[in-house]
């Protein structure tokens, strides 16, 4: 039973854009290679997961979700409290596979032909809904994007979200997508076997952390992101090139909109990110 | 030492649904008990599949002022972009967001969508007219950047999902960023259409009424004779401002966004969640952050979609919020008249609170003939019940257990 949470009497509810970095950790894992990673436990010194837990998730779910049971494995210790904790999903054109399959069960078979998980499983609420079912977080679960700008709106919609929850909870974002996206044949098969990554990112909003150094890692919005901005300020930037930017502790910016813009500047260790030096490969 | 958050409230409401294209039109259809379901064929590839459903018709194309597309060009977007691009530039059109004498710069007004499964319905629809960009999709801007481009708007934007309580978390993410002062001004709601693929995977769930012989009365909440949702599609968004701007202009204020709860069931992906605690949880988490207590509240538009355990959970939730209130405090569920919206289900259940505050009426939950034992409310059944309405919370819920409350008060 958890007990009953209240919003945290000292958050004012009002969003103040400031964030702190607890931690990240990316995972990758080929097409090919997506469903042994649905199969695999989580990785040991963190929590578990239901078996078969990941059987009708889409690839992006999957990657997500270990993403997250990465960097708590990492972070090592007593398996920590996520009930109050809160999850954003920010995935990019996911669920084709499966569409695709569906789209030639409808032609071929009409309405049994269609997968009853399509929806639940294939949405943009899915990779939020999966981490939170998993992990048993009570707080809000919430898909946003959807397409290029995944990282861009889940960096705004997390520094959205964080303000609210409890001084105690963590507020889990997690961004997916393809590297290059999947080519299917008509049949289902793949043309090729592009690569599915997802960060995960630990943030607690700053007021929480009064006490801490000013040189941990944070996410802070800011009002500015001209039309004139600079590459690495766009709302598009790459997955695979923002990771490796945080890999490398680089300060990051995006744009969000021509209003705001959202930083993501390192600590003194950078971004401190654990599950860099111990990337999930699917075996 | 923390600041009370600046209230927020609808300056303008845009809609395209099976009551109804405006408030007025919605608000009379509502309190009138007027069921908008009827038989729809999702039929595909040559068979035929009939549902019970609820449709838009005739989509009102957006005022010219607002945007560059003639009627034609309107016509010519597909549906989904329709129910969020006409009911989006109404409601700017309503707040006055077109008028010369405004100083909002573009920059400073946001986007917010709540569409739940965007990329489903356009590949579904690609592939339904003969492409197949499902097997090797090429790289577009989401619906919600197509609408601020097509509003020629530039602040920011995103896409909020959490299944059928999509839109109501979009409004919360839209009140959040003019709280902030991030924005100045926020079209926010949220929009969906009748797919063949997600019917025939309700279908498949055994979600859906399987009532095809009577569809007006397909729709039951809390009956006992409930055999699952009804399907509907629509488009529904607000302008969100300020109030201390709205009054600056002199806007119209339809009722503040007063307070939001969210919480998860993390139960399951698809199953409802029998235990009623963390729905209860998101309502009490609303009242709450609007500064209220349950005894203010004076109507619950209930989420309540006519599935058997959903309904019943939902009912528990309701009376563990409200506690004693509960008995006193009327409740009805609104999908009896309009269908399951899905994504924007949230947004037109708040029009439905509008109403309530404006008409001095609660709507009914029509088909509601024998109300379940396991849901123990003060229904208002079949018929409007004239009541004053100052406070009015909407629940919904959704897939992966995503649970939102809003209060609605009357601005001040």
């Amino acid at each position: 039973m958890v007990p009953v949470m209240l919003l945290d009497p000292t958050a004012s509810g009002a969003p103040t854009g400031a964030c702190t970095i607890r931690g990240a950790a990316v995972v990758t894992a080929r097409l090919s290679e997506v469903t042994t990673l649905a199969r695999q436990p989580a990785p040991a010194g963190g929590p578990t997961i239901p078996p078969r837990f990941l059987r009708h998730a889409d690839e992006q779910t999957v990657v997500g979700l270990h993403a997250v049971l990465q960097l708590l494995a990492a972070a090592g210790g007593e398996p920590p409290d996520l009930s109050r904790d809160a999850v954003i999903g920010a995935s990019c054109r996911a669920g084709q596979p499966t569409a695709a399959r569906t789209m030639v069960g409808l032609e071929q078979q009409g309405t049994v032909g269609v997968t009853p998980h399509v929806v639940p499983q294939c949405s943009l609420h899915s990779l939020a809904s999966a981490v939170s079912v998993a992990l048993g977080m009570h707080g809000p679960n919430i898909g946003v994007a959807g397409g290029p700008q995944a990282a861009s709106e889940g960096l705004l919609a997390a520094a959205t979200l964080a303000p609210t929850l409890p001084a105690s909870a963590h507020l889990w974002l997690v961004v997916t997508g393809w590297d290059l996206q999947p080519e299917l044949e008509s049949d289902g098969t793949a043309g090729n076997d592009p690569t599915c990554r997802s960060l995960a990112v630990c943030l607690q909003p700053a007021e929480a952390h009064r006490h801490q150094p000013t040189t941990v890692p944070t996410l802070q919005i800011t009002p500015g992101a001209s039309p004139t901005c600079t590459p690495t300020e766009t709302a598009e930037l790459p997955l695979w090139e923002l990771c490796e930017r945080l890999n490398q502790g680089r300060e990051t910016t995006l744009a969000c909109g021509l209003g705001l813009q959202a930083t993501l500047r390192p600590g003194e260790n950078g971004f401190g990110l654990p599950a860099f030096t111990g990337r999930r490969e699917a075996a | 030492m923390t600041s009370t958050p600046a209230p927020v409230v609808i300056t303008g409401i845009g809609m395209a649904t099976p009551l109804g294209h405006s408030f007025a039109t919605v608000a009379d259809a509502l309190l009138a008990g007027l069921s908008g379901v009827g038989r729809y064929d999702a039929g595909t590839f040559g068979r035929p599949q009939e549902y019970p459903a609820a449709t838009v018709s005739d989509i009102p194309a957006p005022p010219p002022t607002l945007t560059s597309l003639d009627n034609a060009s309107f016509r010519n977007l597909s549906r989904l972009e329709q129910l969020a691009i006409s009911p989006a530039a109404w409601a700017c059109a309503d707040a006055g967001l077109h008028e010369a004498t405004i100083d909002l710069s573009p920059d400073r007004i946001g986007v917010v969508a709540g569409i739940g499964a965007e990329q489903l319905k356009h590949w579904e629809q690609d592939y339904l007219a003969g492409s197949r960009d499902v097997f090797a999709p090429a790289a577009r801007p989401t619906l919600v950047q197509r609408l601020a481009a097509t509003l020629r708007l530039t602040g920011p934007t995103t896409t909020v999902a959490a299944a059928c309580a999509s839109s109501g978390y979009a409004l919360g993410m839209a009140r959040s960023w003019l709280q902030a002062g991030w924005v100045d001004a926020c079209v926010v709601g949220g929009c969906d259409i009748l797919s063949p693929t997600a019917l025939a995977a309700f279908h498949n769930l055994r979600a859906l009424s399987r009532r095809d012989d009577a569809p007006e009365s397909a729709s039951r909440p809390f009956d006992r004779d409930r055999d699952g949702f009804v399907m509907g599609e629509g488009g529904v968004f607000f302008v969100l401002e300020r109030a201390a701007d709205a009054k600056r202009r002199k806007q119209r204020c339809y009722g503040e966004v007063a307070g939001v709860g969210m919480t998860s069931d993390a139960s399951h992906m698809v199953s409802p969640c029998s235990d009623p605690e963390q729905a209860s949880r998101a309502i009490t988490q609303a009242i709450l952050d609007a500064g209220l207590t349950p005894d203010s509240i004076d109507y619950v538009n209930a989420h309540a979609a006519g599935t058997p355990v959903g309904d019943a959970a939902e009912a528990a939730a309701i009376g563990r919020a409200l506690h004693d209130a509960a008995e006193r405090v009327p409740v009805s569920s609104t999908k009896s008249m309009s269908g399951h919206l899905i994504s924007a289900a949230a947004a037109f259940e708040a029009v439905a609170c509008l109403a309530a505050i404006d008409r001095g009426a609660v709507p009914p939950t029509i088909n509601l003939d024998t109300p379940d034992e396991s849901c123990p409310l003060n229904h208002v059944a079949h018929h409007a019940r004239p009541a004053r309405v100052d406070v009015a919370a909407s629940n919904s819920f959704g897939f992966g257990g995503a649970n939102l409350c809003l209060v609605l008060r009357r601005a001040a």
